[in-house]
Formats: structure tokens, sequence, C-alpha cells
């Protein structure tokens, strides 16, 4: 066997690809390209009304602002796009679906210029009536936001719903539910309700399209997670081949999902394309206040959850309806409705599951992916709902998990056995960090202290057939460049590439880079999502830097004349030690090696890799069971030890531990980055963020003036993250995701917190100021520690009771 | 934003004049900005000129004059205020309300008369400035005048600023019996947030004849001095939990919050009565 | 209707003379002259994704207009690099102690860190919590930050 020598292989700490461009402010995004004088800027024109017919636009007065050269209007690019279902335009055609839509777009040949056209567009709107509330949308056929949901294409595990709102509907049926309720020793069924949220992503989207006017070929530079994913998903809609579209991502300012799949191409190419403008880029920026109406939202949630217990405190029949808020497309979000469905029985073992999770559409802005996936709404839910059943049958919240917990070997709810993990390790060791069952006072003179705990579970949420494939090529100066199309952006992935490539040629990480994608020169990548990254993309990225190994270690042997098994990769230097020959890696394996029966051989060293999950068998549609519904599962544990202003509601966090069994840390200082930024980014949804509307459906909290999100003094100085090591079988380091997962349980566990606290019951996120005070209050007047804070967006009247029998 | 003719006067007269000319269209002044850009950035306000006031020397002053007062020009940034160890030493509800305003970068931009001017109902320099029985000295084409600062705002955003005058300075009054002082603010979180609910408490000759002064702000159109509550309070060293449940009740009683995205109308009632009650505890001890 | 202004002002330790017009932000007009470290993230105050040193001070640069700058200096992350490419030890304490993920918010975040170094080079856990929450972050959760805020304090002071 050959011997590999380097200092930053896999699990190293060491430090990230790209962190010193960033920090010098050299690195550039997406609105820092520069392109010539020919650029024309572009801007959206949004709707004023949540559902209408278009009547006319009139553009005139925009046209004749000095710089506006052309607006486009939906009729001109007529074309439907969507990753799992195509339920969307770029703009508004015909009809409106939400206030904020683009209806227009402007151009001009400057940035100003196009800002003043855009406030002069003018339409007129014959409205339309509307639906904002989600349980109302599923249970009443009236107000239909797509009349024509049959008639758009999708992919075959969707469930569509024509002639209702349901854009998606995943079930499971398995036992027998209604038996495990009647024999029942406790049947707890409790409602808990989110509104959406914004991803709050620092950077806004911005695209810049350019179409060749003879070829025809489209060249996209844009901020967006999954270049492959762009140009499938323009391919499909367009009616185009691959081969025309060129996707460039430079890299992002964060992304958490509201930069996956396709955001604003379209709707600049419909300028680009434009027979007028064809030839020149066209550059569109989205303002922040214009973000959250112009792509997507995490969908909002009312989860019902009905539990039945034994007298043994085990869990023995589970009933879960969740109504996603999907907003008007459903072309992506129709998918964390099924990943929140195929994992609906949590961390738990529950023999008799019955789970109906809907998609469903309301006249609002849409969801799309979100950072957990369907996972942080899950369990935003169940683990509330746990919590509340452990203290109603008298067991300590910690013990009843525990004695519930999805072990090695145990079927999830679709029938696929549970593989071995350390989650009662950390459930202990979070336990302990923050003292969880120990009463403290609070730090903070008259508040009260609590400790909150919850679970946290996920898969990565991918079809069966989410492939990547990566190139390693070894440069004649002793370098690697690896082409790789996983956006790095800010999770580490390319230094966790550049490690492993390390790892298996013994080259120094220092001269291991990975290139940002471009279509035309990286292979294919299926998305940036899901935390699939270090363990998909890593598979074809070890085999490329393997087999790039094995043709530089054959080259060598025959060079020198030895077995390749004597040879030692030390850092960046090939030696045989036994002949006492040492090589750097140089020009010969790019132009070839001159051996020694004079034959030159060899030639550039290239490595390639592809991967593709091998084994995922899609759930059954009508009973959701599979042998293999997911590859594996990320679970963790987070407790809170926080205080609260019994007055004010004004919450502080003490601290927050956290851990997650990732299999191996490959690139530690990411993991702990991941697990750090998503708890806080947890902390936050929990505590501040929800999106709000007035009874027109316009957005209240549509940038961050009103949207608020965590602050330097909103968080603890430092928290306590750790991680467990349970090796993936199919793996290349025995890895698996984290990137999502530390979201998942953050805001659960500050909700247990609270009731631990002052005894109350939230039953709606977030936990803002007011409505902590609010439920202080209710208490004080004599309310029982079993009453419960609900509060409905939408349907102002409805107590938690009515609700219940309504959802 | 939309193009302005750019004006930057180097006096006091020639803005004044400027303002006077009946320009073509709206005129608005411009101090630190950092209000006013980010308006005119996302279209909301539409000034046909912008007079640039940051050229006029006089407009920065920033001074205590000892008997006299704290005399705050108009160019004067809220971290300068904040800073200035006389407000540490004398004011400090005006430090606190310096320092809960925005954040440490939007502070060395904002200006303290800006804040008064713009009006806010939650304007967070309001309440301790009325507090402290601050006026606004104002220039205008027939001389200056003073306003105390109690009638300078008439209602939501609006002041009785003419057209054509100008805020030169704020003064805030020396006084030897200040004895204490606070400004306390509730958000929805504790970094760059409008104020929900904003009351601001000063206390003087507190060992004589103890004279309170209250000032709540985000409850009402205008920041409310609470007379009843502090007529109730006048002569009291230590107000116990009594008097103070009453004084709560009394700011309760006076404000007319509204509900917003920001705060309901109840929580905000609610949150002006437990702020008074903690603001005049703060205020029992000396911070002077 | 609005004529360009001149400017002189010294950026990054070299003397500018731009033409700008008055409705340019210091923003917009730094980022057409090519300097892109500062962003755009929100440009309505929100985020610190646009600060910039003025005269030493920070501020953020959507609220400033250009023409305000006439006869300053202004300075930019890329200003805290050394002649031959050193990172400013605030640049090397960010990269080391895990304080950078993205990327969009770490120019900006690195100058209000240099201003409150300079004013008051050994902060408290809650004067660096107040002193940064200007600057939005939403990738590190700003943890890493602060352990990058004391670890450049110390690099600082050993310099001296």
């Amino acid at each position: 066997m050959s011997r590999i020598i380097t200092d930053n292989g896999v699990g190293k700490w060491t430090t990230r690809k790209y962190d010193e461009e960033k920090v010098s402010g050299t690195l550039e995004f997406a609105d820092d390209l520069a392109f010539g004088s020919d650029l024309l800027y572009a801007r959206i024109v949004h709707s004023t009304v949540a559902h209408a017919e278009i009547v006319s636009i009139s553009t005139e007065e925009a046209l004749n602002v000095r710089g506006v050269v052309k607006v486009i209007t939906g009729r001109e690019f007529n074309h439907h796009f969507g990753l799992y279902l195509m339920d969307r335009t770029p703009m508004a055609i015909e009809k409106v679906r939400y206030l904020g839509e683009p209806v227009a777009l402007v151009v001009a040949e400057t940035e100003n210029a196009a800002e003043e056209g855009a406030l002069k567009v003018k339409v007129e709107y014959k409205e339309l009536e509307a639906v904002f509330d989600p349980v109302k949308a599923v249970q009443d056929n009236s107000v239909l936001v797509h009349p024509e949901l049959g008639s758009y294409k999708k992919v075959d595990y969707l469930t569509p719903q024509p002639g209702t709102n349901i854009g998606n509907w995943f079930k499971i049926r398995r036992g027998n539910v209604e038996e495990a309720f009647e024999k029942a020793e406790y049947v707890i069924e409790e409602l808990v309700n989110c509104p959406q949220i914004a991803h709050g992503f620092l950077e806004p989207y911005c695209c810049v399209c350019h179409e060749d006017p003879v070829s025809g070929r489209l060249t996209i530079w844009t901020a967006a997670q999954s270049a492959f994913a762009v140009r499938d998903i323009l391919a499909k809609g367009l009616d185009y081949p691959l081969n025309k579209i060129r996707v460039i991502a430079p890299p992002i300012g964060g992304g958490f999902g509201g930069k996956a799949g396709m955001t604003i191409e379209a709707l600049c190419l419909s300028a680009a394309m434009s027979p007028d403008l064809r030839g020149r880029p066209v550059k569109l920026f989205v303002p922040r206040e214009e973000v959250l109406t112009t792509n997507g939202v995490r969908q909002g949630y009312v989860a019902r959850i009905k539990l039945a217990i034994d007298k043994e405190g085990k869990i023995q029949g589970i009933k879960n309806t969740f109504y996603f808020d999907a907003g008007a497309s459903a072309e992506y979000g129709a998918n964390p409705v099924r990943s929140a469905g195929y994992t609906s029985t949590g961390c738990y073992y529950i023999p008799n599951v019955w789970t109906d999770s809907y998609a469903v559409y309301t006249n609002k802005p849409f969801g799309t992916a979100y950072r957990g996936f369907g996972l942080p709404e899950l369990m935003g839910a169940m683990e509330v709902v746990i919590d509340i059943a452990a203290r109603k049958i008298g067991m300590d919240p910690i013990e009843f998990r525990l004695k519930n917990l999805l072990s090695e070997g145990l079927p999830t709810c679709t029938g696929m056995p549970m593989h071995a993990h350390a989650l009662d390790k950390i459930v202990h060791k979070v336990s302990e960090k923050i003292k969880v069952n120990t009463k403290e006072d609070a730090v903070r003179p008259g508040w009260i202290r609590g400790k909150g705990f919850a679970l946290a579970i996920k898969a990565p949420a991918i079809p069966a057939d989410s492939s990547s494939s990566a190139v390693v090529k070894i440069l004649g100066d002793g370098t690697v460049e690896v082409l790789a199309a996983t956006m790095d952006m800010g999770q580490g992935a390319y230094t966790a590439y550049a490690q492993m490539v390390s790892e298996e040629l013994g080259i120094p990480l220092d001269k291991i880079r990975c290139l940002y994608p471009d279509t035309n020169s990286h292979p294919y990548d299926w998305q940036t999502v899901a935390s699939r990254s270090c363990w998909i993309m890593g598979m074809a990225v070890k085999k490329a830097a393997c087999e790039a190994r094995e043709k530089l270690l054959a080259l060598f042997a025959e060079y020198w004349q030895v077995s390749p098994d004597d040879i030692v990769l030390d850092h960046g230097l090939v030696k045989c030690p036994a002949k006492g020959l040492v090589s750097p890696i140089d020009e010969k394996v790019q132009n070839g090696f001159k051996m020694p029966d004079g034959i030159l051989k060899g030639g550039p060293i290239i490595g390639t890799g592809t991967f593709t999950p091998p084994d995922i068998v899609y759930p059954d549609i009508e009973t959701g069971q599979s042998p293999k519904s997911v590859v594996h599962f990320t679970v963790g544990a987070v407790g809170i030890d926080m205080e609260v202003d019994p007055v004010t509601g004004e919450i502080a966090v003490n601290n927050i531990a956290a851990g997650y069994d990732v299999g191996k840390a490959i690139s530690p200082i990411n993991v702990r980055g991941q697990i750090e930024g998503g708890t806080i980014q947890g902390l936050s949804a929990g505590l501040f963020e929800g999106m709000y509307y007035n009874e027109q459906g316009k957005l209240l909290t549509p940038d961050f003036t009103d949207y608020k999100i965590a602050t330097s003094v909103d968080v603890p100085f430092n928290i306590d993250v750790f991680w467990e090591e349970t090796p993936e079988k199919i793996s290349p380091y025995g890895n698996r995701g984290i990137g999502e997962h530390s979201m998942i349980a953050v805001a659960p566990a500050l909700n247990n917190a609270i009731f631990d606290a002052l005894g109350v019951r939230l039953h709606s996120y977030p936990a803002t100021r007011e409505k902590v005070y609010r439920a202080v209050k209710l208490m004080k007047n004599g309310g029982s520690s079993d009453k419960d804070i609900w509060q409905s967006n939408f349907v102002k009247e409805q107590d938690y009771e009515s609700a219940l029998k309504e959802c | 934003m939309l193009p302005f003719k750019l004006e930057q006067p180097v006096t006091l007269e020639e803005a004044v004049s400027m303002l006077s000319d009946g320009a073509d269209g709206p005129v608005m002044l411009k101090a630190g900005g950092t209000d006013l850009i980010p308006w005119m950035n996302k279209f909301l306000v539409h000034p046909q000129t912008l007079v640039d006031l940051s050229g006029i020397p006089c407009l920065s002053m920033l001074e205590y004059r000892p008997d006299d007062g704290l005399y705050i020009g108009a160019l004067a940034t809220v971290n300068c205020v904040a800073k200035l160890p006389q407000v540490h030493a004398l004011f400090p509800a005006l430090e606190d309300a310096c320092l809960s305003h925005s954040d440490q970068l939007i502070r060395n931009k904002a200006t303290v008369v800006g804040n008064v001017c713009a009006a806010v109902p939650s304007g967070d320099m309001i309440p301790a400035l009325m507090a402290y029985d601050a006026s606004v000295h104002i220039a205008g084409p027939s001389g200056e005048t003073d306003v105390p600062l109690e009638e300078f705002i008439v209602g939501p955003r609006r002041t009785v600023l003419k057209k054509n005058e100008i805020v030169v300075y704020i003064k805030v009054p020396a006084h030897p019996g200040l004895f204490s002082g606070c400004y306390l603010k509730l958000g929805r979180r504790n970094a760059l947030d409008l104020a929900q609910v904003g009351v601001a408490c000063v206390v003087r000759d507190m060992a004589s004849d103890p004279l309170y002064s209250i000032a709540c702000g985000a409850v009402a159109p205008r920041v409310l001095r609470i007379k009843d509550a502090e007529e109730m309070l006048k002569g009291v060293k230590r107000p116990d939990s009594a008097l103070l449940e009453k004084v709560a009740e009394a700011a309760m009683n006076a404000v007319s919050p509204i509900s917003d995205v920001r705060a309901s109308m109840e929580y905000r009632r609610d949150q002006v009565g437990e702020l008074v009650k903690r603001a005049v505890t703060v205020c029992m001890t000396s911070r002077q | 209707m609005s004529g360009k202004i001149e400017i002189q002002f010294n950026l990054n330790g070299h003397d500018e003379m731009w033409e700008v017009e008055p409705r340019d932000t210091l923003l917009r007009a730094l980022r057409a002259h090519g300097v892109t470290s500062v962003k755009r993230g929100c440009e309505e105050g929100e985020c610190g994704t646009c600060t910039v040193l003025v005269n030493e001070v920070p501020q953020k640069s959507c609220m400033l207009l250009a023409y305000e700058v006439d006869g300053k200096e202004v300075v930019t992350a890329e200003g805290l690099v050394g002649p031959n490419g050193e990172l400013h030890p605030i640049q090397q304490a960010f990269i080391s102690e895990g304080a950078i993920q993205c990327g969009f918010c770490t120019p900006g975040l690195v100058l209000t860190v240099y201003a409150l170094l300079k004013e008051n080079p050994s902060p408290s856990d809650e004067e660096i919590k107040s002193y940064l929450s200007g600057n939005l972050c939403r990738c590190t959760g700003y943890i890493g930050i602060f352990r990058a805020v004391r670890k450049a304090a110390e690099l600082l002071s050993a310099k001296e």
C-alpha cells in the first residue's frame, strides 16, 4: 500500500478557502461583476393587489423617462417553470396571484432610469376574491389560486389535486391509528402554527443575462446555489437544449435555500431574449424590499398532531395533519411538504402512523427551499407536542423522549430501519451542559429562568437521481484544481473538498484550489441543497482524487521502475524511500514522462468521479412506505438556558448547547461554523421572525426595518457546540450532512424553555415579547398552566378549541 | 433616487433665504441625512431642491455653558452628544436616549436635532429632551426665536417650523438641582429598532422638594408629559410600590397608543405603565 | 437639473478625483468606481454591509451622499491590507477564528471592528456586542465574530 502523508487531510482544523479574498474585499459577488457600457439595467414592477385579472398595463409614461428602452410584460414571455411542478411564470400573465407578483420589467440604460421608469408603469386590475388563510384555502374551493393545476407538468412523485388549492399531498398510512387511539391510556391532540419566514441572506438577488443574437446561446451570471439546476429548469421552461445555456455562478452572499433552484433568471431572460434587446447583457438587481415578493420564503404552517400513549409511556400511534402555506407557487415548496411527511414520526419509534402533509396554495408570496426543508416546521410542532405530552402523563420530558427513541433497527415512519447513531449520548451531553433538570435563579434581577430541550432529525431531501460529478486536475506546478460545481456559499465545501484531495494525494492544502461553478467547465452537479454536498459530491471528489492518484503512482512507478506500493506521497513530494528517490510533482505530470525505454508516456493527469445514491426507493403514493426512503439521517439535540422578563416579555439566552451526529467531521472549522450559524438562525426565528400582512394581502414586513433578525446584541457571547461521529456506511469518509440540521430544534427548545420558566405554552411562533407578555397576563388572570397562546394570522376570532376542530 | 438641485449654503442667512425663495417644487433640509437619504432611495420623498446645512459653522455647535445650559447645534451627531462629559454627568436621560438610538454606525451621522424635527411619535431623543424642559431655537427670515420643545411638536411628523425656518440649536437648560434621569426604551429587539414605548424620567431637587418630569413616546400622536403622574410624585423622595402603581395608572390613562405591525395598543399601554415605574425607580438613585 | 460635482478625496491612501451627481450615494459612487468590497445589502441603513470609514469614523455609506466626502479620507476593507498584501491583524483574526462564512458582511464588519478597537482596545463582551449591533450577519450567528474581536484585540496589543 502506498503511503500518503499530509498535515491537512480529512478531520483537521484548517483555515478556509477564499477567506483571504473575503476579508480583503476582493471576492466578487454577482453585483460586483463589471460589464461593458452596453449593459442594460432592469427593475421589476410589482402588483399592488393580491388576486386579480390584469386589465391593462400602460407603459407610455415609463417609456418617456430618459434612458428607458423597453418595458416587458408577462404576455411577451409566456413560459412556465418549476423544479418539481411547473406552476410558475416569471411575470404574471393575465392574472396576478399575490400582492407583489412581478407584472412588468422596465429596462433602461442606467439603473437610475430603470428605477424611475418602474415607478411610472400603470396597471389596471379587476380584483378577484383572494384567500390568505391556508386552512380556509384547503377546506374551501370557492377561491382557486391555480384553476389550471391539472395542466402543469410535474415529477411523478408529486400529487397535486386539481380543482382544489392542494399543490401536493403526501400520505403515510401504516398500521391502525384509530385502534391505537381507542386502546390508548392517554390521547393528546395539539395545534402549533408558524407564519412564513424569510431567509434573510444579506446579498439580494442579482443576475446578468445575455443572448447571442446569432446562435441564440444564453449566458447567465447569477447569484445561485445550483448553476446546473438553473440550466435544467430554464431548458425545460424555454424548451431550449442544455448545451445552449451557460450558467456562471459567482460566490453568493448567503443562500439558506432562498437561492436554490431558479430564482430571477427567467425574469431577467425575458429582457435579454427580447427581440430588440438581444445581444446586450441585461442586469436585474432586486432591492431588499422586493426580495420577499420576487422569489420564495419559508412556508408557513398549521400543524395538528395527535398522539396515542400507553400506560408505560410508549407512543403507540400518531396522527399528523400539516397544512403548509405554500403561497402562490408550489414549484419548489411541494417538496418540503414531502420531507416533513416522510420524517413525520420525528426521532421516535411509533408503530401506527397516519400522516397527511399538504402544500396549500394561497394568494401570498410563495414558499421555496429553506434551511431544514420541512423539518424545522415539523419539529417546531412535534417537539412542543412531545413536551406537552410528557408533562400531561407525568413523565420527565427527556425521559419520555429516550423511552420512545428511534434506535438502530427500529422502523421510521416509512418503514425504513433506522441506522446506528449517537442520539442518546447527545441527549445526555446536552442535558448536562445546560443542567436541564436543575432549577436555577435568573441572572437578571426580577427575571425568571427556564430550560428547554428539543431533538432534531433530517435526511437529505433529494430525488433518487440526485447526482454529482467532479474533476481533479494536477497542474505542472504541483498544485491541484478541483472542478466541483457545489456552491461554496460559506458552508466551507471547497475547504472540505481540498482536505479530501489532500488526504488522497498528500498535497498540501494551500496547493489545492476549488473553482466556482461554470456549466461550461464543470461537470454536472444536481444542487447545493439538502446538506448533500460533502456526502454526494464528496464521493465524486474522492473518486476523482483517487483516480488521479492512481495515474500519478502508475507513471512514477514505471518512471522509477518500482512498485506503486513502494511510493510515498509526502507533502507534495513523490518519494521512493527504498531507492532514495525524491521528486516534486512538476511538469512531467503535465507534458508526460520520458520513460526508461525512451517512450514518452502520460500527458496531463486528470481524475474524474461521479456518484449517485444507489438505492433510494420513493415512498408508495398511498402508504408512504419504502424500504429505503432516504439515504440516512443526521440527528441531534439542542438545550437552551434562558430567562425572561415577566412583564415586558423580553427573553435573554444564557447559553445554548447543541450537538449532532455528523458521522465524520471532514472540516471541523466548518462543522463548528454550521452548527453555530444554524443555531442562531433558529434562535432568531424563534424570537423575532414572521411575515405579516394586512387585510388586502400586502406584506407589512418587506425589509429589515420591519422584518427583524438577530443582531449581535441578541445572542449569547458563546454557545456550546459539539458533535459525535458514528460513521455512515455509504460515504466518502463516514460523513453525513450538517448544514441544515442546526436550525431544526432551536425554536421548539425555546418554546419548551418558556414553558419551563413561566408555565404557559405558546402554540404559535415567534415568541415575541408581546406574545410572551400576553402569555404571562393570561396566567395571572387565572389561566391554567395548560392554557395556550394561540395566534392565527388570519382568522382573528378563532380560538384554540375551534381551530382544533377546524384544522 | 430622483435627481435634485443641491444647495450648500455657508451661512444661516443664506440657508434661510434659499428656503424663502419659493423654489419650484419641494425643498428639504439635510443635516445628517440618515432618515432623508434612505427615504429618497426608496422614493418615499422627492425634494426638488436639497439644502445641505453641513457647511454652516454655527450649526456645528455642541457645548455646555455652566449656569446656562447645553447647546446642541443642528449638526451635532447623536454619538458626539452621547460622548460629551457633561451629558454623562448632568443629563443621563439624554445619554441613555442617545445610546438607544439606532446603532453605533448610524449614530456617527444622525443628528439629535434631526430626530426632533422628524417628530416621529417614537423619536428617541424627544422624551428625554422634553423631560429636561428643552427649548428649540429657530432662525427665520424675520429673525430668531425660542420655542419650548413641548410646543414645538404639534402632531405626528408635524412641528411649528415654517417652510422657511431652520432649527439652529436645541438648548437643554442647566439646573442646580438635577439629581437623576434615565430613558428606558422597549422595542422588538434591543438594537436598531423604533421604540414600541419610550419613557424618560428626570428628578430635580431630590434633597429638598423632589420634582419629577416624566415624558412618554410612541404611545400617542406626540410625546407627552404625564402631568398627573408628576403631580402625584411631587415632594416624594422614595415613592413606594402603591404610589408607583398609581403613577403607572396615570400614565396608562394619559396615553392613546395605536396598534401597528410593531406592537398592539394594549401592549403599549401596559408597558408604558411598567416602564414609568421602572424609570422612577431608577431615578431614586443619583446618576449625576 | 443636477450638474455633476467634482469631488477630491483620499481613498485607501490614494488621492482620487471623481465626478459625481448630487444624488449619488457614497455607496453607489464607490461601487461604480470599482470599490466593490462595499456592498449593497439593503440601501436603507439596516444591514451594515456598506460600512466605510470616513476620517476614521465608521459610517453606513448608503446614508451618505458621495459629495459629502470631498476633502476627507475614506477607508474600505482593501485599505487595511499592507503594501505587500499583508493582512491586517483584524483580518487575520477573522480568518483564524472562523468569523467568515459567505463573506458578504465581512468587509463592513472588519471596518467596524477596526474602529471599535481603536476607540477601546480592550472592550468587554457587552461593549463588543453593542458596537457591532449595526452590522448584520446571517451565516455565522456572530459567535465566531466575537472570537475574532477578542483575538484581534490580543494581536493588536501584542504589536504594541
